[in-house]
């Protein structure tokens, strides 16, 4: 992570102000919302230190909460992932093994990465609606709430990501 | 040590994102009026639970205390309804009516079985008793104090034949003498009722309060047998009456023992005309 990280610290800011200034009110059909802010952590080089990598995220929840005003919601989502990543790569190591250059569509696969993308998405959108939430009384509303934003959310990172990370 | 320090280094991770969640767990809780208010309630609701366990342990162990405050007070409460005007009676009063006041007692020791029973009691005149005073429950006669040392008083139970109590049948406020009949504990005689007097089964019995020993209208029991021939009374001049007390004499505990303010000039004066009427 060492010497990625000036442009981990980057693209973090970049996504944050992206997210805040033009992303913070939108709402597709009054409930899908678009967490794009989330890229920077799903880019971190496979090979982050666990502890590091959970800090980062930690770090970029809580900037993600001073912006939105809410809390801890986004934190905690955040550090979950952060925690279950380090879990979620070992499942799903690729026949070659991981390097050491930044995740994106091209790394490995597109079809790693839609998965992997998939369900980091997923487990911080739930995450972050239960924590809003905070019980289970209107678990459809939640659930319904995390589907749809988790598509919106991943049609946008599949299209920055076609848009800016492409080698070609 | 060493091992606790060998699991924070080997579970390092995981401690580390347990503390972040704490964090943004106490950043929610700190700045969000609802989750703040769901998080107290649940914390609210396991610290209850605590208290609630704590607290019936702890009035387990003080159920003694617990039971001499209760006793002492229900002693109060009964001074205060003996020492209440009674409707009929309630534009006259005098210091006798309201002389009346209890000192609560347990019995500590109880005979039934003889034909002179006899009671101890945990007070003494350091708590005020006095040789003579009555002892009642709210649901009769218990006896009538015999002597007393400091901390303990001996007492005479209503199952002795030496004892009688003044009565009156509460239906027709007539007079009669209450003694117990050796053999049944349950079972007293109610004695020199005239003939000619219309009592019915089931009339009650209730104290009739002379000499200040026992306090008045404190009902003892019910008429349960009338035989208008009377076989232990020569004159057949009396009803032979039977009446099945409301106490358990077998069961005492909490007793009180009836005091009044104006003892010693009933028997200064009572002592006047005979020295043996001051017996009730």
């Amino acid at each position: 992570m060492g010497e990625k990280f000036p442009i981990i610290l980057l693209q973090t800011i970049v996504y944050l102000l992206l997210q805040l200034f033009f992303l913070k009110d939108v709402a597709l059909f009054n409930r899908a919302v678009c967490l794009i802010y989330i890229m920077p952590i799903l880019l971190v080089p496979a090979n982050a230190k666990p502890w590091q990598f959970m800090l980062f995220a930690f770090a970029t929840g809580l900037l993600a909460d001073l912006g939105y005003a809410t809390g801890g919601v986004h934190t905690g989502a955040c550090v979950l992932i952060g925690f279950i990543r380090p879990h979620l790569l070992g499942l799903l190591v690729p026949t070659g093994g991981y390097d050491t250059s930044m995740l994106s569509i091209d790394a490995i696969s597109w079809r790693w990465f839609l998965l992997y993308s998939s369900i980091m998405v997923f487990i911080h959108h739930f995450a972050l609606f239960m924590l809003e939430a905070f019980s289970f009384t209107f678990f459809a509303q939640t659930i319904l709430s995390t589907l749809a934003s988790s598509l919106f959310t991943l049609a946008a990172l599949l299209i920055f990501q076609l848009l800016f990370y492409r080698r070609s | 040590m060493r091992q606790i320090l060998l699991l924070l280094v080997r579970y390092r991770n995981f401690f580390l994102f347990v503390v972040l969640e704490a964090i943004a767990l106490g950043l929610i809780q700190s700045n969000n009026i609802y989750h703040h208010a769901v998080l107290f309630t649940f914390s609210n609701r396991i610290a209850g639970y605590f208290n609630y366990l704590r607290l019936s342990l702890v009035q387990y162990l003080q159920l003694g205390q617990q039971n001499r405050i209760l006793s002492e007070q229900n002693a109060l409460l009964l001074q205060q309804l003996l020492q209440r005007p009674k409707a009929d009676t309630v534009l006259y009063t005098s210091p006798y009516l309201q002389g009346y006041y209890l000192i609560p007692a347990r019995v500590i020791h109880n005979s039934i079985a003889f034909q002179n029973n006899y009671l101890l009691l945990d007070k003494g005149t350091k708590d005020g008793v006095k040789p003579g005073m009555g002892i009642v429950t709210p649901n009769g006669v218990v006896g009538k104090v015999k002597s007393c040392t400091e901390h303990v008083s001996l007492a005479y139970s209503f199952l002795h034949n030496d004892l009688s109590v003044s009565v009156k049948v509460k239906r027709l406020n007539i007079l009669g003498t209450l003694k117990w009949r050796p053999g049944n504990p349950t079972q007293a005689d109610l004695l020199y009722i005239s003939q000619h007097e219309k009592v019915a089964l089931g009339d009650t019995i209730v104290t009739a309060g002379f000499n200040a020993v026992y306090p008045p209208n404190l009902p003892i029991g019910i008429i349960s047998n009338i035989r208008r021939e009377s076989i232990t009374l020569a004159n057949n001049a009396f009803l032979d009456l039977q009446v099945r007390l409301h106490i358990n004499y077998a069961a005492l505990d909490h007793v009180y023992i009836v005091g009044h303010s104006l003892t010693d000039q009933i028997n200064q004066l009572t002592n006047q005309v005979s020295p043996e009427v001051a017996k009730d």
